[in-house]
Formats: structure tokens, C-alpha cells, sequence
């Protein structure tokens, strides 16, 4: 475990002032910042009416944002991290070090979700970061006088994240069979386009990965349904064989 | 002496028709020098993967410290340091950031990092991104990240690569210190002999993924007085000419010199004692011996 804690730690190092890195923090402020420009401009048209939370929209606008850019930024993430080995040419360095290939496998799919999870948490905070500016430059939007849904956030939160881990292993498993960021980036971004034309859920859809983040457009927390929707458990399902198939990949492979 | 390194008839290639590694056999014992040398494409780097459990051999073994090595043997690694090919640095990093992530896999003391970079003389370069070094810094970081842990064995491949003259006699001091203070035992490439000669205990030669010799220096500088000529000068060069030719082969017989076949130092002390016996002034005797680099590249095939 502590071989595994450490090289999660020096993942995390390598990290520092990569574009992934950036990527990340700057790509969760795009879509509040949009917000911040769309609710400055036109104040008048997103003034509630009494006794209703203007967070509720204002979240509603950045999930759907969300929903639409995560998978891009997924796919370009997953991308730059397996570049940072790959253009150091680090692999047969990694592979000489005295850590099992179990460590260095589940160390760097850890580093991975972290920065999913980053991305994730630094959209609602930047989100929440917008509502507040809104709220001191027009108080008749009446950010100030309530709070966000913190149960809507949890709940979309777990929504999208199951939703996004078949891309997130599918792209996992491509960084260690594909050298070149421009073919999985091709991969993925035909993969957005192809989910875009199936147009939500049902038929092809229900089995075709990168539609999932689609299928959560202007989500509403829908607390009687069942734990997940049907797409979520093929998510998992997929979340997992890709995962074993990385991880029988780079176990067995051997870096020429 | 433990032997350290045991490779038994390694084979391998990259595609199944080509050996790029053809039935290769070594020892390396404790505290030896083992100098690697072959030219571009020779087999070498393959070889030295194949060492390290990177490639998957075809035929044969390899054990390293008594232990065969395979994907599990990663343990092993900790008394081992490496550096294959270019160095694997991440240029984003600085010096001090890429010998951090070592340091945290190998458990060491946080001092370490300076430590190693005062051993290769960065230390002035330690908080510079390692995309502003020079070729010959990032071949001295890579040896500074091989030395983190202070191994048991170090395998080198081709440590000098894009150092200056005094880059180059730095690595060489260095390794003769960490040969001779902590017993490190020591196998580095390289494709030029000069390079080695003045550091290895131990010597083999590759050529197209077979050895074509293997043994300590001395035994390859002997072969340097294989089929060398020794040029002479005496008060009587027709006499000497005489008194040499029953023992041995003489080229020429000129006015000023004569040149006499012989293969050995001894072979070279017999004759001036024969002339010597023979009452005659022996003024100059030069062996024009067959260099090293000649002798390297006659292995070769050059």
C-alpha cells in the first residue's frame, strides 16, 4: 500500500506545469465564466420568481455544459498523462524502478481519476464562484439570499461520474496501446461526434460508450428512481473490462 | 567472486526471421568493470533490455544476483540503477523533481537527491527545468537518477553519449570511484573502445548479436602483439639479419632497419637477447603492434 501511495505521489509530481495540469483548472472555469458573461448581459431574463432558488438554474445551465465538455477534456487529459511517459521515453526507466507493475498500473489509472475528480469538483466550485459574483452584481437575481441544492450536486456528481468511467477506461487502455495523442484524440473525438448523431438514449445508444455523459442533458434529480439508469450499469460493465484488458496489457507487455 | 550478472545463451529479435541477440552468454562478477562494445545495431541496448526483464528473450536465461529475472522480480531492482539509451528525464521538471520521483520509489532519505547531484556536479542546476540543460547535463542527470539508492550494480548504456572531453573523464573518475569505494559492480556500452579501455576490468565485444571476444583487458591488449612487427636497428644489420632468421620470420633487411615478425612481449625480449649474445649494438627496436581500435574493428568487421 505504501509503494502505491508513493507512486501515486510522484504521478501527481509529474503532473506539475503540464498542460493536463492546466488543462484542468482552466477547462472547469470555462463554462462559469460563460454563465457569468450570458446571466451579466441578459440579468433581466434569469430574475426568479419569489420563493425560488436561482441556483437550481444557474446549476442546471452549468451541468448541461458540463455534460457536453467532460468528455473532451476526458479524452484530451487521459491523452497528455500517458504523453508525459511517452515523450520522455520513461517507460523502460519506470519499468527498472522496484515497484510491481500492479503499483505502477493502478498508481497512474489513480492520478487519472484524481484529475476527473478535480475537474469535477473545480466546475461546481468555480460554478458557485460565478453564482456569487452574479449575485453581488445584480441582487434582484437573488443568489445571495439562498444556497445551492447540495443534494442535487451529490446526486449529479455520482450520476455523471459512473457515466463517464467507460471513456475513462476505454482511454485508459488506449494510452498504453497507442503512442500518438492524435490517434486516440481521433478515436474519441469520432466516438463524441458518432454519440452526438445518435441523438439520447435507446436503441445503439444504450451500448455506445461516449454517449452516456449525453444522455444526463438537463439533468433533474429524480430521487424515487432506481439507484442507477440501465446506460450506468453498462458503463460499469465496460469500466471494468477495459480496465482488466489495460491492465493484462501492460502486465504482459514488455517496452521494446 | 559472486557473479552478478549470468546470461546463458540469450536469443532474440525483433522479427522472428532476424536475431538481434544470437545465443550470447555472460558473467559478471562482483565488482568488475564490464565494458559492452559492439557498433551501432550490434545488439547491445537489446542485450542490456534483455538483462533488465524488458524483453522477453526467445531462448536462453538471465539471472542477476543469483535470481532469474522475470515480470516479478522487481524487488531486484532496488540494488540495481539504469540507464538505457537517452535518459529518460521529464523536461517539464527540474533536475531536482525528476530525481524526486525516484527518491519517493525507492524509499531514500530526502538528501539523497542532492547528494547524487553533487556526484555528477549539478548542483548549481538543481531548480532548472530540465528542458533548458544541454545534452551533456541531461546524460549526467540520467546518471544521477541510476545512482539514487547507491547500487549494487550499474547498467549503463553508452553513459558518455553527448559529453564533452571532460564530461567524458568526469563518468570515467566517477565510476572507478564508485568501483573502487563501494565495490559497485559496473556494465557499460559503448560503441567506441578508447572509451572503455581505461576503466574496464572486463571486456566483451559484439558484432551482428554474437560475441566475437570476451575476457579481461589484459587478455584483449595481448592480443594486440598478435602479428605485430618489430623494427630494429643494430651496428650490423646483415649479421642480425643472419642471427634472427633461424628463429624467426624477417620481413625486410635494409640499410637501416630490419623488420622481424613477432607475436608476443616475450618473443620481443628474445630477440634483443639474441642479438645482444650475438656481440652486436642493438640501437632502436620498435614494435609497430596492432592497436586496439585496429583490432576492434577487425573483430567487427570494419
Amino acid at each position: 500500500m505504501k509503494d502505491l501511495i508513493e507512486f501515486y505521489v510522484t504521478e501527481l509530481i509529474k503532473l506539475r506545469r503540464t498542460f493536463a495540469y492546466w488543462l484542468t483548472v482552466l477547462g472547469a472555469a470555462i463554462i462559469p465564466a460563460v454563465i457569468v458573461i450570458t446571466y451579466v448581459y441578459n440579468w433581466k431574463l434569469f430574475v426568479p420568481l419569489a420563493n425560488v432558488n436561482p441556483w437550481d438554474e444557474l446549476y442546471a445551465r452549468a451541468f448541461n455544459g458540463l455534460i457536453l465538455f467532460m468528455p473532451l477534456y476526458l479524452i484530451l487529459m487521459i491523452g497528455l498523462c500517458f504523453q508525459i511517459e511517452h515523450k520522455a521515453n520513461a517507460w523502460k526507466q519506470i519499468l527498472v524502478l522496484p515497484v510491481s507493475r500492479a503499483v505502477v498500473f493502478f498508481g497512474k489509472y489513480l492520478a487519472v481519476l484524481t484529475m476527473a475528480a478535480a475537474f469535477l469538483i473545480l466546475s461546481f466550485f468555480f460554478t458557485y464562484t460565478a453564482g456569487q459574483i452574479i449575485g453581488m452584481y445584480k441582487a434582484q437575481l437573488n443568489f445571495l439570499g439562498f444556497n445551492p441544492n447540495f443534494f442535487t450536486l451529490l446526486d449529479f456528481s455520482i450520476n455523471v461520474s459512473i457515466s463517464i468511467l467507460a471513456i475513462v477506461a476505454i482511454h485508459f487502455w488506449l494510452g498504453f496501446r497507442v503512442k500518438n495523442l492524435v490517434s486516440t484524440l481521433g478515436v474519441g473525438l469520432a466516438g463524441i461526434a458518432l454519440a452526438v448523431l445518435m441523438n439520447g438514449k435507446g436503441g445503439l445508444a444504450d451500448f455506445f460508450p461516449y454517449a452516456y455523459p449525453i444522455m444526463l442533458l438537463n439533468y433533474v434529480p429524480a430521487p424515487d428512481k432506481g439507484i442507477f439508469e440501465g446506460f450506468q450499469w453498462v458503463s460499469l460493465v465496460y469500466f471494468i473490462v477495459f480496465s482488466m484488458l489495460a491492465f493484462l496489457r501492460f502486465r504482459k507487455s514488455f517496452i521494446a | 567472486m559472486n557473479t552478478v550478472v549470468s546470461a546463458t545463451s540469450l536469443s532474440f529479435g525483433y522479427v522472428p526471421q532476424v536475431k538481434t541477440v544470437n545465443s550470447i552468454s555472460l558473467d559478471i562478477g562482483s565488482g568488475q568493470i564490464y565494458g559492452f562494445l559492439g557498433p551501432n545495431g550490434a545488439g547491445k541496448t537489446t542485450t542490456i533490455r534483455l538483462l533488465l526483464g524488458l524483453l522477453s528473450p526467445h531462448a536462453g536465461s538471465v539471472a542477476l544476483f543469483g535470481q532469474p529475472v522475470s515480470r516479478k522480480s522487481w524487488q531486484l531492482f532496488s540494488r540495481i540503477g539504469a540507464m538505457i539509451e537517452t535518459p529518460s528525464l521529464y523536461e517539464h521538471l527540474t533536475a531536482v523533481e525528476n530525481l524526486e520521483i525516484g527518491r519517493r520509489i525507492r524509499k531514500l532519505d530526502p538528501g539523497m537527491c542532492s547528494h547524487v547531484l553533487e556526484i555528477v556536479g549539478l548542483t548549481a542546476s538543481a531548480r532548472i527545468k530540465v528542458r533548458e540543460f544541454s545534452l551533456g547535463m541531461k546524460q549526467r542527470l540520467g546518471l544521477a537518477v541510476a545512482l539514487l539508492g547507491k547500487p549494487e550494480l550499474l547498467i549503463l548504456d553508452e553513459p558518455t553519449n553527448g559529453l564533452d572531453p571532460h564530461g567524458i573523464i568526469q563518468v570515467r573518475e566517477l565510476l572507478q570511484t564508485l568501483n573502487q569505494d563501494y565495490g559497485t559492480t559496473i556494465l557499460m556500452s559503448s560503441h567506441i573502445l578508447a572509451e572503455v579501455e581505461k576503466v574496464a576490468t572486463h571486456i566483451g565485444i559484439i558484432s551482428k548479436g554474437q560475441f566475437v571476444f570476451q575476457g579481461t583487458m589484459q587478455a584483449l591488449q595481448s592480443l594486440s602483439f598478435q602479428d605485430s612487427t618489430l623494427l630494429l636497428q643494430t651496428n650490423d644489420n646483415g649479421k642480425a639479419a643472419l642471427v634472427l632468421k633461424d628463429h624467426y620470420q624477417v620481413e625486410a633487411n635494409t640499410a637501416q632497419t630490419i623488420s622481424v615478425k613477432a607475436s608476443s612481449k616475450a618473443q620481443t625480449a628474445q630477440i634483443c637477447r639474441l642479438l645482444c649474445d650475438a656481440g652486436l649494438d642493438v640501437y632502436h627496436l620498435a614494435a609497430t603492434a596492432n592497436d586496439l581500435e585496429n583490432i576492434f574493428l577487425k573483430m567487427v568487421n570494419r
